[in-house]
């Protein structure tokens, strides 16, 4: 039974790995609702590879390969395809779980949200999934030089919008 | 507050525990749409062999040139409810296919239909899951003049030819990776010929019958070559005679479950994409995105979206708001939908 076997083993994987992607998802793009289809997309392209992708060594990374990917092509397309899968699910929970207060990492969020989303993306693969700046480059297909400077300019860009925001009675 | 990389770090790590909503990730909805994106890229390829010399036909969905007819002569449906706005004149309907299906398992009984890059299926699905997964068959009709041809499996496997006992009286085979597995381990093929020579293919999964070629069999014998244009409980009307649709789902089950059908029209007019989906209104999310504007009428809810909207011609200038107006419910019974769907 192998397209059942497939099935089982991808269903297996993103469930495990969802919540890991979810946040990935929700750093790049500050709204939880953006991440879930950032994620669901993301895995639809994962289901299309599987046969390929499952013997991948580092699933993982290939997965979030393709989540920041579709993140930073989505800041390129005007057309998000978000809209087809809001259709599709009613939200669970919807306006029935409360969501907690950020309070702590509100300023955290809003700056992230003020800098440019490769400059984002870099930040995020370097200081939450503390990828090397050689591994940052493969992510993000460009050279170590770029990863450098980009997080450079990130954190430069990162400070200044907290700053701002904490100046902003 | 500035901020150093180590508080950096602690932070990020902060703002990802931070809690969220309930996720709508949906691996179960993943999988229909990857297998969705495999199924056209593998007929693509398979449609590249042609016999006659034609190239891959893009199945129909023209406007229609008579009052009352669809662009392949069949009769418009109409509604037969008065109290429902009827169609004021001919139309296209986007979901006009080459074939349909006919006897259906009953644990798969559910016809639906799919619109993507010109390419048009029809797919059974079951109403049941077993396991989680829920048994499907997809019935492609290819081109007439066009001969299938074998390529590799997604997982790289050798798509191998298996004799089947003739359909209708016409050559039929298993596409299978092992010669000794008609079945193709549950993921199963049968390509046949209709009398005149169009080949038809089904591809079904989690059939979970003992028989899955016996049934095959009889799924594929069934199946009726001629056009086939799919009633939509919606007709639009003030769109541009260049539209183009895009993509087109009719789902039974909705892929969330949480309906008993749903509906999605992804269509290019002008410069501008527009999106329109309906509903049964009990089954609506309440939850929209903020660009999008919705009304519930007949029963049924449709919300549209627009996405570049400057690309809109000028008679469609108030965007999303304008072309809801112009989009028309049928309500939730079959009997009173219409392929006089895109009007002129």
């Amino acid at each position: 039974m192998r397209q059942q076997h497939w099935d089982a083993a991808f269903t297996e994987y993103v469930v495990a790995k969802g919540p890991w992607l979810r946040k990935v998802a929700f750093l790049l793009c500050q709204d939880w609702h953006r991440a879930d289809d950032l994620v669901q997309n993301s895995i639809i392209k994962l289901y299309v590879q599987w046969p390929q992708a499952a013997k991948i060594e580092n699933l993982d990374g290939y997965t979030r390969k393709i989540v920041v990917n579709a993140f930073l092509s989505e800041q390129r397309s005007p057309w998000w395809r978000r809209v087809v899968l809001w259709h599709e699910q009613a939200e669970p929970g919807s306006g029935s779980v409360p969501v907690p207060d950020p309070d702590a990492s509100l300023d955290l969020a809003d700056a992230l949200a003020a800098i440019p989303p490769r400059q984002r993306a870099t930040i995020v693969l370097r200081y939450y999934c503390d990828l090397s700046v050689d591994e940052t480059a493969l992510v993000l297909a460009c050279s170590t030089g770029t990863v450098k400077s980009q997080t450079a300019r990130g954190l430069e860009a990162l400070r200044r919008a907290m700053e701002v925001n904490t100046a902003t009675p | 507050m500035t901020i150093g990389e180590e508080e950096l770090h602690d932070a990020i790590e902060e703002l990802a525990a931070r809690p969220g909503p309930p996720t709508t990730m949906d691996a179960p909805n993943a999988i229909v749409r990857g297998r969705r994106i495999v199924r056209r890229r593998r007929f693509a390829l398979a449609a590249t062999t042609v016999a006659a010399g034609g190239t891959a036909v893009v199945l129909a969905f023209a406007v229609l040139s008579t009052h009352g007819t669809n662009a392949h002569g069949g009769k418009v449906q109409q509604p037969a409810s008065s109290a429902l706005p009827h169609p004021p004149g001919p139309g296209s309907d986007p979901l006009t296919l080459s074939g349909t299906f006919g006897w259906l398992p009953a644990n798969a009984a559910n016809a639906g239909y799919s619109l993507h890059d010109s390419q048009i299926q029809a797919v059974a699905r079951g109403s049941s899951s077993i396991g989680g997964t829920k048994p499907m068959i997809w019935l492609t009709i290819y081109p007439k003049g066009t001969t299938p041809a074998l390529d590799k499996f997604a997982d790289g496997a050798t798509q191998l030819r298996v004799d089947a006992p003739d359909v209708n009286g016409r050559t039929a085979y298993w596409m299978t990776g092992s010669a000794g597995d008609p079945t193709n381990g549950g993921d199963t093929y049968l390509r046949w010929q209709s009398a005149d020579g169009q080949w038809g293919e089904l591809h079904g999964y989690y059939l979970a019958t003992p028989s899955v070629t016996t049934e095959m069999l009889r799924v594929a014998a069934g199946v009726d070559f001629a056009p086939h244009s799919v009633p939509l409980p919606l007709w639009i009307s003030g769109l541009p005679s260049s539209t183009v649709t895009s993509e087109a789902d009719l789902d039974r089950p909705s892929l969330s479950g949480t309906s008993p059908w749903d509906l999605q029209l992804i269509m290019t007019v002008g410069g501008a994409s527009v999106d329109v989906s309906v509903t049964p209104a009990a089954a609506a999310p309440h939850s929209t995105p903020p660009q999008q504007v919705c009304k519930t009428a007949s029963g049924l809810t449709a919300c549209v979206i627009v996405d570049a909207g400057a690309g809109l011609p000028s008679t469609l200038s108030g965007g999303a708001a304008e072309i809801l107006r112009h989009v028309n419910l049928l309500g939730p019974d079959p009997a009173n939908w219409t392929t006089a769907v895109l009007q002129k």
